[in-house]
């Protein structure tokens, strides 16, 4: 277990590698000129000499790429052209938020997902099954931003009980603060619900039918231990792959979410450091999105094999 | 006196196509206490289906439909209460227990088996966590695992298949039932295992005064095992006897059937194997009539205009259910005795030698980390040394594991061998490339197990049959083609208007005549048959057999026939290799090979496949084998077979012993002899 889990770690850091060089290399790739991205078109030659030089876009690559490497891993991600602060100093601020909203969203789904998924298994073909496929292939298929727009129509516009837009720790404001998350987190943990919810059902129904459940009916366990401790245990196994690939496209979810409620996350700043070419903001975000997607699958993978044993046996 | 269990009328539905079809249809039967019974059936006889519905584990679209089930100590009908209730989850394990016949996959493979028995006995024991660890890990005790108190952390697949068996044994009697339902609980072990498995549920059931109730479909096993039989055929119960008196003196026609068409260990060469014609009925389309009727060589037009018959007792104890008197059976018994049984005239072989294999090695490298390095070696086959005469049949038998089929792969050139010859026809084809090789692949065909999968389900069996015939450029036209692939259906007794279905469509006899045909259309010298009658059910394998025999002598073909059926092996060779771990460590004449057993490892196999006669059975010697057969990566020095052998020596620990001539054609590699 221990040597599986270096093993993991250490494809970990290879991966992470690779994505800064292709981060970096972002710089090259944007089309235009980043002296001119950052000062405009209308700039003197000495003013843009001095930047190119600052930027150091006068040195070969391989020696741009690891000075920029040897800041970054000290937290000098450079300057942003667009709030002209620190990297660090923004995405500091801006990542608590979006973990905030990304695990709560993330914490409501799984339960609710998997308690549906049983429910529509253990009853398949009846009305409950019925309605919880209906409802969970809906979902499944309508885009965030979406759904975004519509509870802010409903709620926010139409019946007013629900601010639009804002964010408040709740430490803060505990009653503004719950008022202006119920949207955002709804709406990022509905696509949660529903695939884990559909992920369930159908890898329930594929245990169910195997022959060690046979089994443990054929000892007389109740309905309840034959369905929750024999069945649901190896039906999660597929279902955790889901959840790593859920918390991956939370973060990615955020990107809508967060605009349209113009919550100052990282979701949003990521599309703002887009638009306006803020690239070491983007490059940290990239970065940033990678490490913690990393994270994500490393933990996937230990849960896989704290579940499975013959994951762990192999 | 009362019985311990008493199934009334059961009948049990699925619905299937918006039809309800009766798979249980009006099961009688009952259970003394301290009694061991078996129900035999083939596939769909509803044997499980009655176990099933007894224990109310019918899922859907199965439906329990009717019927009364009593046990002792409970003056109610069983099936009143509903499947989830606590009266009926008390009898389901509690009293009842079940042992299913997959080992690999009966087990949860999230759970320990320590929880999965302890859990067993929480529930019905209603005892404390600790003291159900401590019965948990006596019961591993009882069914021979080693070092049970740390295997109790073990999750299932740290088991072979043997021993997840017997901790399916082990959680099974660890509540202490009354009865211990074994359903086809051996068929996918190895006949050694078997073996094992069933002297230890005998012996554990004798000493707990617990009654067994073994379903299977082998009449071996229910004839050494066994004290009384049900016979079930198509949904119902056709015989039941006490088991001497059942093989005796049989009284259904279907049970007389059965018993001439399964060959038999202790069978004399010349033996004829007749099979029944024809196919159960289809459950959904079963007549009014007796279910029989379309495959009885008894039946009599009165069979058909009469409604089913029902179980009649013909002496005390013996029930059938015929309509025919005894005065009736006794004539139509003479008529099909005086009838002429052909049999297919036995090949000759000739002097000449078809296939010569020595010292053949096959190695599979074990790879291990990120960068694939190279760590050892499955020793898969070594030193195989044998030569096949034109015309013979060479059986090999061999335990599962024991390189059978990577032998068969080897002549067939789908691997190559690391080191060895294998003269073919006068060429060593050992080392050849694929283009060298490609002249001879229609020469060497090869007929496959499971004829459900080795036939691909998209394409029609016209297409299967004759692929090789384009391949090989054997045809010169449409019209050639469509002639020689009808030819070919004809041969192995399919009709050449069904060429244009696809696989589904067939049975399973069907099929595996395809996959003959499919073997046939190169014109082969060398037909490999591997396992190709252990997927069928009883009454078709003995079709099987006969049309492999009868191609044979009709076309000259030398086959190899692989199988770890050791009566059919018997039935069909001439000779016989037996292997074990790799090796080959017996090759003679059918009959030597039978009547002067050597190799003490022949002698623990023979010993241990059960003869669907409890006379002989009876007399019998039984040769113990200890330990399961060891894993290849993990080969004991010396003799392969020396950590299971009574007689072996210092010297088989050391050295290897090499297949030496015995006389009478007869070799083997053992120290015991000629070393």
């Amino acid at each position: 277990m221990k040597a599986y889990i270096i093993k993991r770690t250490g494809q970990m850091i290879l991966i992470i590698f690779l994505i800064s060089i292709f981060t970096f290399m972002l710089v090259s790739l944007i089309p235009g000129d980043p002296v001119y991205a950052m000062l405009g078109q209308e700039v003197s030659q000495e003013e843009y000499k001095r930047v190119f030089h600052e930027l150091k876009l006068d040195q070969p690559i391989i020696h741009r790429y690891f000075s920029w490497l040897a800041g970054a891993v000290q937290g000098d991600w450079g300057q942003s052209t667009q709030f002209h602060k620190s990297t660090l100093e923004i995405i500091n601020e801006r990542i608590p938020i979006t973990l905030f909203f990304s695990i709560s969203a993330f914490i409501i789904s799984i339960p609710l997902g998997i308690l549906f998924g049983v429910i529509s298994a253990v009853y398949r073909g009846k009305p409950a099954d019925t309605a919880v496929t209906l409802v969970a292939n809906i979902t499944a298929c309508l885009p965030q931003f979406w759904i975004a727009l519509l509870v802010m129509y409903v709620f926010a516009m139409k019946l007013g009980w629900l601010p639009s837009y804002g964010f408040t720790w709740f430490h803060v404001d505990p009653v503004t603060a719950i008022r202006q998350a119920v949207m955002p987190l709804f709406c990022l943990a509905l696509g949660g619900i529903a695939t884990v919810t559909r992920q369930t059902r159908s890898s329930m129904l594929e245990v169910i039918r195997q022959d060690y459940v046979r089994t443990a009916k054929s000892k007389g366990l109740s309905q309840r231990k034959v369905i929750y401790v024999h069945a649901l245990k190896n039906a999660l196994i597929p279902v955790i792959t889901i959840l790593g690939m859920r918390l991956g496209s939370m973060l990615a979810g955020s990107m809508f979410v967060e605009s349209v409620f113009n919550i100052p996350g990282m979701g949003s700043l990521f599309v703002k450091a887009i638009q306006s070419r803020d690239i070491p903001v983007v490059q940290a975000c990239v970065l940033v999105t990678a490490l913690v997607s990393c994270i994500i699958n490393l933990l996937t993978d230990i849960l896989y094999a704290v579940v499975d044993p013959r994951v762990r046996f192999e | 006196m009362e019985h311990l269990l008493e199934l009334k009328s059961m009948e049990t539905c699925f619905k299937t196509d918006g039809q309800l079809v009766k798979a249980v249809d009006n099961v009688s039967m009952y259970l003394d206490p301290g009694e061991i019974i078996g129900i035999v059936g083939e596939s769909g006889s509803g044997k499980s289906v009655t176990m099933m519905s007894m224990l109310q584990l019918i899922g859907s679209p199965g439906k329990v439909t009717g019927g009364e089930v009593y046990i002792r100590g409970n003056e109610k009908n069983m099936l009143e209460y509903g499947p989830n209730s606590e009266e009926m989850r008390h009898m389901r394990g509690g009293k009842i227990s079940m042992i299913f016949q997959e080992p690999m996959t009966s087990l949860n493979p999230v759970l320990t088996i320590g929880y999965q028995i302890q859990e067993n006995i929480m529930e019905h024991l209603k005892v404390d966590r600790e003291e159900a660890k401590k019965r948990a890990i006596e019961m591993l005790k009882l069914v021979n695992i080693p070092d049970p108190q740390d295997r109790f952390d073990y999750y299932p697949q740290q088991f072979s298949g043997g021993m997840r068996q017997r901790i399916m044994i082990a959680m099974a009697m660890s509540s202490e039932p009354e009865i211990l339902v074994a359903d086809e609980a051996t068929t996918a072990l190895d006949v050694t295992t078997q073996a094992q498995l069933l002297e230890m549920i005998r012996d554990i059931a004798k000493k707990t005064n617990t009654s067994v109730i073994i379903v299977t479909h082998n009449l071996g096993i229910v004839a050494r095992f066994a004290e009384r039989i049900y016979v079930m055929y198509s949904g119902s119960v056709v015989e039941m006897a006490d088991t001497k008196r059942l093989f005796a003196d049989s009284e259904h026609p279907y049970t007389r059937a059965l018993l001439r068409a399964i060959p038999r260990l202790d069978d004399p060469k010349e033996r004829i194997l007749i099979p029944i014609e024809g196919l159960p009925p289809n459950p959904a389309s079963r007549p009014e009539f007796c279910p029989f009727y379309e495959r009885c060589e008894y039946r009599m037009d009165r069979c058909r205009e009469c409604s089913k018959p029902g179980l009649q007792e013909i002496e005390k104890g013996h029930f059938a259910a015929c309509h025919l008197s005894e005065a009736e059976k006794r004539m139509k018994a003479e008529e099909i005795a005086a009838k002429e049984i052909k049999k297919a005239p036995a090949s000759k072989a000739g002097e000449e030698i078809c296939l010569d294999v020595k010292n053949v090695r096959k190695y599979f490298p074990i790879y291990k980390g990120m960068i694939r390095k190279k760590i050892g070696d499955v020793k898969a086959i070594e030193d195989i040394d044998f030569y096949v005469r034109k015309g013979e049949t060479l059986g090999i038998v061999g335990e599962s594991g024991c390189g059978k089929t990577t032998l068969a792969r080897c002549i067939m050139r789908v691997y190559k061998p690391e080191e060895g010859k294998i003269v073919f026809n006068g060429t060593d084809i050992a080392g050849f490339s694929d283009r060298q090789m490609h002249p001879f692949r229609k020469k060497i065909s090869m007929i496959f197990q499971d004829p459900f999968s080795s036939l691909d389900p998209r394409q029609t069996a016209e297409s299967i049959v004759g692929e090789s015939l384009i391949l090989h450029k054997l045809v010169k036209n449409r019209e050639e083609y469509g002639k020689r692939v009808d030819e070919l259906f004809r041969i192995v007794g399919l009709d050449p208007a069904l060429k244009y279905r696809v696989p589904h469509e067939f049975s399973g006899g069907q099929r595996q005549r395809l996959g003959i045909a499919r073997a046939l259309s190169s014109q082969p010298d060398l037909i490999l048959c591997d396992e190709p009658i252990s997927a069928l059910d009883v009454s078709i394998q003995a079709q099987i057999i006969n049309l492999l025999e009868e191609l044979q002598s009709k076309l000259g073909l030398t086959y190899l026939f692989i199988a770890h059926d050791l009566a059919v092996v018997k039935h069909i060779s001439s000779r016989i290799l037996v292997m074990y771990l790799g090796r080959v460590v017996e090759i003679a004449d059918c009959e030597e090979l039978y009547s002067n057993t050597l190799h003490p490892y022949t002698r623990t196999l023979l010993s241990a496949v059960p003869v669907a006669d409890p006379l002989v059975e009876e007399t019998r010697e039984r040769v113990p084998i200890r330990g399961e057969v060891p894993s290849l990566t993990n080969r004991p020095a010396g003799c392969p077979f020396h950590n299971r052998c009574d007689k072996a020596g210092e010297r088989c620990r050391r050295e290897i012993p090499r297949l030496l001539d015995a006389g009478e054609n007869h070799q083997v590699a053992c120290f015991l002899y000629n070393q």
